[in-house]
C-alpha cells in the first residue's frame, strides 16, 4: 500500500465511523432512556429500571391501537404484495403502450411527500363518500406500501426465466399451476424482502395516517405522537425500544433472504 | 398417413409483419427419430413451439396420433419438450425435477418414487438423484432434462437445439447416448437443430428447412446424396460447382457446355438454360492417365493444392484460371503432385443439375 492509499483508507474508515455513531447514536439514548428510572429524560439515569415498560400494560388504548396498526400493516403488505406481483408480471410479460409509464406511477407514492398523498387521498375518499376510518387507512397504506412490492417484485422478475412456466406446462401444468409451482417459488425471497419493507413502511406511516385516524381508530406512531404531547415521559421510549427490536429481527431475516439470494445469483 | 404420430398441415405464422413459417407440412411415423435441420432464423424453434401449444399458429392444423391438437393448450397435448436451455427448476432437486410432471397427475407418491428411479437409471443419474440442480455439467442438466421428459411418458417428444451448450466433445459423446435411451424407450422424436453433422448422425429422416419453408424430407443418405434444391445442396456438406449453359437432350442425356468442355446429366431442362452442375468432392476420382475412363463425365484440369484434413485430402483444381474444383480422397494417388495436370471423373448419378448458374 502506498502511503496515499494508506491515508484514503483511513479517511474513509473515519468517515464510515462518523456516520454509524451518528446514526446510532439516537437508537442507543432511546434504548438507554427507556431502562432509566427518573421520569425525566436524563442521560445516563440515576438508576436503571424496567417501570416505564410495567407502565405500558397501564396505557389505555395501546392494545387496540398496536391492533389496528399491525392489522393496516399486514393486510397492506398481502394486498400489495399480491396487486404488485400481479402488475408486475403484467409490466414485465406484456407488450401494451405505456408500460414504463405505468411502471414508474405504481412506484411514485415512494418519491411524492406523505403529506401530499395524505391530502390527495383525503379529498379523494371524501368525495367518494367514504367515511370509514379503518378502511381510509387500509387503502391509504396499500398506496403507500405497494411501490415497495412493485419494486423488488418486478426486477426479480427481469431475472425470471418464464421458460421455466412453459417447461411445467409441457410437464402437465395448466398455466395457474405452472406459476404457482414454478415462478412462486423463485420469487419467495423477493416476496419476503418487498413484504418486510411494506409492512415497516405501513407500521412506521404518520405523515399519510394523520389525515385518516380518529380518537378511536388511530396507528401506532399517531398514538405515540400523542402520548409525547399529553405526558411526555420515557414511556414513549419503552415503546421505541420495542418498534427498534422488531426492526432488528425483521432485518435479520430480511438480510438472510438477501444473503440468500446473493449466493443463487452468483451461480 | 395412417400411423403418423405428429402431423403438420399447412402451418402458417407471422410476427408482425414477419412472415416465420409460410405453410409447413410434416408428418412424422410411429416410433421415428426426425430432425428439423436449417440456419438460425429459418423458423424451427417457431415451428416447435407450435406443436407443443406454447404458441398458436395463424393457420393451420396440428394432429396427434390422428386427433386434432390444433385448439388444445399445452398441458393436455402429452408433448414432452427439452428446451434448449434445458429449463429445469432450480428450486428443486434432480429427483423432484424428475418428479415435477408426475405430481401433477393422480399419481400415489410410491409409483412416482417408482417412475422417478426408472427414468434416473434410464439416464445414468441414479447418484446424482438428491442433488441441486446447480453444480450439474451440462451433460448432465441435459439428461435431467431428457428424463423429466420422458417421465410422464408422452406420446411425442421435441428436442430444441439439446447439444448446443455442450462442448464439441461430449457433444458427440452425448449424441449416440442420447440416441440409445430414445431407441430403448421407443419415443417418436422431433430433433431441431442447426448442425448438419448432428442431423445426419441421429435422424431416421431429415427436414431441411429454408426460411420457413421445408424444402426437403428424406434420408439422411437421401438429402446428401440428391439433394432437392440449391439451399440442401449448399447447406449439407461440400460441394464441388461448375457454371454451364444446357444444350441439346439426347437419350435422356442432357448435354451442358462449360468452361471444362461438355458435361452430361440425367435431367431435364430446355436448351439455353443458365445452370449449376454439383459434384459431392468424394464422388469424383482421379487419374494421371490419358486413357479415358468409364465414367460418363470427364474433364482434366490442373491440381493448384493439396491440403491436409488430419483423415482425408483436400485438392484443389483449376482450368485456365477462375474456376477452382474441389475434390476430396483418402489418399493422394502416386506421382500426383501440385502442377499436374489430372483426369477427373464422376458418374452419370452423382452429376446433380441445379436451375441458374451462380456458384
Ligand atoms: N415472439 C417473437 N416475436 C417476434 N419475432 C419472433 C418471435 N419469435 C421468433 N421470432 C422471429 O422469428 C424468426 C424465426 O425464429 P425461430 O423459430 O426461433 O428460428 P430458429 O429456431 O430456426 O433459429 C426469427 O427471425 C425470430 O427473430
Ligand atoms: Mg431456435
Amino acid at each position: 500500500m502506498t502511503a496515499t492509499e494508506r491515508i484514503w483508507t483511513f479517511v474513509t474508515c473515519l468517515v464510515a465511523t462518523l456516520v454509524v455513531v451518528f446514526l446510532a447514536t439516537p437508537l442507543v439514548v432511546t434504548i438507554l432512556t427507556s431502562f432509566g428510572s427518573s421520569s425525566l429524560f436524563t442521560l445516563p439515569p440515576p438508576s436503571w429500571s424496567v417501570r416505564w415498560y410495567q407502565r405500558l400494560t397501564s396505557v389505555r388504548g395501546l392494545g387496540s391501537t398496536l391492533l389496528v396498526s399491525v392489522e393496516i400493516a399486514a393486510l397492506s403488505t398481502f394486498s400489495s404484495i399480491v396487486i404488485g406481483g400481479l402488475a408486475s408480471i403484467a409490466l414485465v410479460r406484456g407488450r401494451f403502450p405505456g408500460r414504463t409509464a405505468i411502471g414508474t406511477f405504481l412506484t411514485s407514492p415512494l418519491m411524492l411527500p406523505g403529506l401530499v398523498i395524505g391530502i390527495a387521498l383525503l379529498q379523494a375518499f371524501r368525495f367518494a363518500g367514504l367515511r370509514d376510518v379503518w378502511t381510509s387507512l387500509l387503502l391509504a397504506h396499500m398506496i403507500v406500501t405497494l411501490p415497495y412490492a412493485v419494486r423488488t417484485i418486478y426486477s426479480s422478475l427481469l431475472l425470471f426465466d418464464f421458460t421455466l412456466v412453459e417447461a411445467a406446462r409441457t410437464l402437465g401444468c395448466s398455466p395457474m399451476q405452472a406459476y404457482i409451482r414454478v415462478l412462486i417459488p423463485a420469487l419467495a425471497p423477493a416476496f419476503i424482502t418487498s413484504g418486510i419493507f411494506a409492512f415497516l413502511a405501513s407500521m412506521d406511516n404518520y405523515a399519510v395516517s394523520i389525515f385518516f385516524t380518529d380518537a378511536w381508530t388511530k396507528t401506532l406512531p399517531i398514538m405515540m405522537l400523542n402520548l409525547a404531547e399529553e405526558q411526555p415521559d420515557p414511556t414513549i421510549a419503552a415503546i421505541s425500544s420495542l418498534l427498534i427490536g422488531l426492526v432488528l429481527i425483521f432485518l435479520i431475516i430480511c438480510d438472510r433472504a438477501i444473503g440468500l439470494r446473493r449466493i443463487v445469483d452468483q451461480h | 398417413m395412417q400411423n403418423s404420430v405428429l402431423e403438420v398441415a399447412g402451418a402458417e405464422k407471422a410476427f408482425g409483419s414477419t412472415t416465420v413459417l409460410s405453410g409447413v407440412d410434416l408428418a412424422v411415423e410411429n416410433g421415428e427419430f426426425i430432425s428439423l435441420l436449417g440456419p438460425s432464423g429459418c423458423g424451427k424453434t417457431t415451428l416447435l413451439r407450435i406443436v407443443a401449444g406454447l404458441l398458436s399458429a395463424d393457420r393451420g392444423t396440428v394432429k396427434l396420433s390422428g386427433a386434432d391438437i390444433t385448439g388444445l393448450p399445452t398441458h393436455m397435448r402429452g408433448v414432452g419438450v427439452v428446451f434448449q436451455n434445458y429449463a429445469l427448476f432450480p428450486h428443486l432437486t434432480v429427483a423432484q425435477n424428475v418428479a415435477f410432471g408426475l405430481k401433477a397427475q393422480q399419481i400415489s407418491a410410491g409409483d412416482i418414487r417408482a417412475t422417478v428411479a426408472k427414468y434416473l437409471d434410464l439416464v445414468q443419474l441414479t447418484s446424482m438423484a438428491d442433488r441441486p440442480i446447480r453444480g450439474l455439467s451440462g451433460g448432465q442438466q441435459q439428461r435431467v432434462a431428457v428424463a423429466r421428459a420422458l417421465a410422464v411418458s408422452p406420446k411425442l417428444l421435441l428436442l430444441d437445439e439439446p447439444f448446443s451448450a455442450l462442448d464439441r466433445k461430449l457433444r458427440e459423446l452425448m449424441q449416440i447416448e442420447l440416441k440409445r435411451i430414445l431407441r430403448e424407450v421407443g419415443i417418436t422424436t422431433v430433433l431441431v437443430t442447426h448442425d448438419q453433422e448432428e442431423a445426419l448422425v441421429m435422424s431416421d429422416r431429415i427436414a431441411v428447412m429454408n426460411k420457413g419453408a421445408i424444402e426437403q424430407f428424406a434420408a439422411p443418405g437421401l438429402i446428401y446424396q440428391k439433394p432437392a434444391s440449391r439451399f440442401v445442396l449448399d447447406f449439407v456438406g461440400h460441394s464441388t460447382r461448375i457454371a454451364g449453359t444446357t444444350a441439346k437432350t439426347t437419350d435422356g442425356l442432357l448435354a451442358i457446355e462449360t468452361a471444362f468442355g461438355t458435361l452430361h446429366a440425367q435431367s431435364g431442362y430446355i436448351p439455353g438454360s443458365p445452370v449449376t452442375v454439383a459434384i459431392r468432392p468424394e464422388r469424383i476420382s482421379m487419374s494421371m492417365a490419358q486413357e479415358t475412363p468409364p465414367s460418363v463425365n470427364v474433364l482434366s484440369a490442373r491440381l493448384t493444392d493439396i491440403i491436409f484434413q488430419g483423415s482425408k485430402y483436400h485438392l484443389l483444381f483449376e482450368n485456365q484460371g477462375d474456376s477452382h474444383l474441389l475434390v476430396e480422397a483418402g489418399r493422394i494417388p502416386e506421382g500426383m503432385a501440385v502442377g499436374a495436370n489430372v483426369h477427373l471423373h464422376w458418374s452419370l448419378e452423382d452429376t446433380l443439375v441445379f436451375p441458374g448458374a451462380q456458384e
